[in-house]
């Protein structure tokens, strides 16, 4: 009943969005700057290694981190003349997040804080602490069950429940954004003990269109149960390219593939803006990558051994083998492989990242 | 951790520090007296407890204060 359901609700939601983009198309070059009413728009902006997302409809916008200490994200909100922001969200003390906020709170005004509030002793915190101090902006303490409207856009706090977690990560402000039928779920840097702690609050409730990974995609975060429960159908990663801690982390993008989430990284496709209607959503990025999914899977009849090993069950040598045996009709077909069978095929098909491609010549 | 120092700007020495040569601008003043473009520098780490415990009280005043500010409101 309930897959039946969803998928009546994707249909629908298909159609919207070509409706949707129709009038993108009439109204494009009307107003580059502001946003339609009745739309929101929630921006991954690219930070490099670190986080920060404007969420704006016509009336409101809020921010959600900052990145590091410069003014990127200033100079991001100034280019589509962003002018005050109803919220900033400081989801955790780390300097990749709470950095770049620092010019934003000089410059812009801004209504209210909203802060984890556990003490962190770099100046960058000082810092940050100091300018709310000074410009005497409104200081919240994130708890969960809090709540803030702003139009029809609802933002509920899922994490921390006071006193939060010491250790910064886990005392990150997890933040469910609702609009109409399209939500969001932002989840700072919050690591798996803070996503049980989440799933035991809120479990039913958490299901969200679209998914910010937690903690740049390392391992630390996103479980498969968690995943499972949020059934996102988009998952982004905010990310620096060529980051020298290895996120996203391989098992992260193998559990998204395993759910079939569609994913975008900053990374790779820059800055990525969502917009929406409440009803249909589409996705726009500032670099065109030319495969946006499969971005992450391999090919079993191309791919080369340090791909393949990637795989489930298939190390050195079953990765030669697999390359002798070529080509593969199906994934079944992998049987044929010593060492390999069909309750490791089963495994290889859970895991979501090995599908059958055509040959190379 | 091995450092180098690649060259000198204004009141700066320009540091390249650890495998990864990440660079750090530090004041001459800091560095030995002796100190020239090429020289390689051992750099070691010590726990300042007394920094850090200053650090943390000076902070969480800084959040009491606001806390209080919201209640006042």
């Amino acid at each position: 009943m309930l897959n039946e359901g969803y998928g009546m609700h994707k249909m629908i939601r298909i159609m919207s969005l070509m409706v949707l983009l129709l009038l993108c198309m009439l109204t494009l070059g009307a107003s580059v700057e502001s946003v339609q009413d009745g739309y929101v728009e929630v921006h991954f902006i690219d930070v490099g290694q670190g986080d920060a997302i404007l969420i704006r409809s016509a009336n409101h916008a809020v921010l959600i981190d900052g990145g590091n200490r410069n003014t990127t994200v200033l100079d991001y909100l100034s280019s589509l003349g962003v002018q005050k922001l109803d919220l900033v969200v400081g989801t955790h003390a780390h300097a990749d997040h709470i950095g770049g906020l620092i010019p934003v709170l000089e410059q812009l005004p801004v209504h209210e804080v909203m802060d984890p509030a556990v003490v962190h002793t770099s100046k960058t915190f000082e810092d940050y602490l100091s300018v709310i101090d000074r410009k005497n902006i409104r200081f919240t303490v994130a708890d969960t069950g809090l709540k803030r409207s702003y139009g029809d856009m609802l933002l509920h706090v899922l994490h921390p429940t006071q006193p939060a977690a010491t250790d910064l990560n886990n005392s990150s402000i997890v933040i469910r954004l609702i609009y109409h039928k399209i939500s969001f779920l932002f989840t700072g840097d919050a690591e798996q003990v803070s996503e049980r702690a989440i799933l035991e609050r809120s479990g039913q409730n958490l299901a969200s269109t679209i998914l910010k990974v937690g903690h740049h995609g390392s391992s630390t975060s996103t479980s498969a149960e968690f995943l499972s429960q949020v059934r996102p159908e988009v998952a982004i990663i905010s990310v620096g390219e060529g980051n020298t801690y290895g996120h996203p982390h391989d098992l992260v993008i193998a559990r998204l593939a395993a759910q079939h989430v569609d994913l975008y990284r900053t990374d790779m496709h820059g800055h990525i803006i969502i917009r929406t209607d409440g009803n249909a959503f589409m996705i726009e990025s500032q670099k065109a990558v030319e495969v946006t999914f499969p971005l992450y899977r391999i090919g079993i009849n191309s791919a080369d051994a340090s791909q393949l090993k990637k795989i489930v069950h298939i190390d050195e040598v079953r990765a030669r083998s697999l390359i002798s045996l070529r080509p593969f009709s199906s994934l079944e077909d992998l049987a044929r492989i010593p060492g390999i069978g069909p309750s490791r095929v089963r495994d290889i098909i859970q895991q979501g990242l090995a599908y059958v491609d055509e040959e190379e010549d | 951790m091995r450092a180098v120092i690649d060259r000198f700007e204004e009141t700066y020495a320009v540091v390249l520090v650890g495998p990864q040569e990440v660079e750090l601008h530090i004041t001459k003043e800091e560095l030995p007296p002796e100190s020239k473009e090429g020289s390689v520098l051992s750099m070691g780490f010590s726990l300042d407890i007394q920094g850090e415990v200053q650090q943390r009280k000076k902070v969480s005043s800084l959040l009491e204060k606001l806390k209080r500010k919201h209640l006042e409101t």
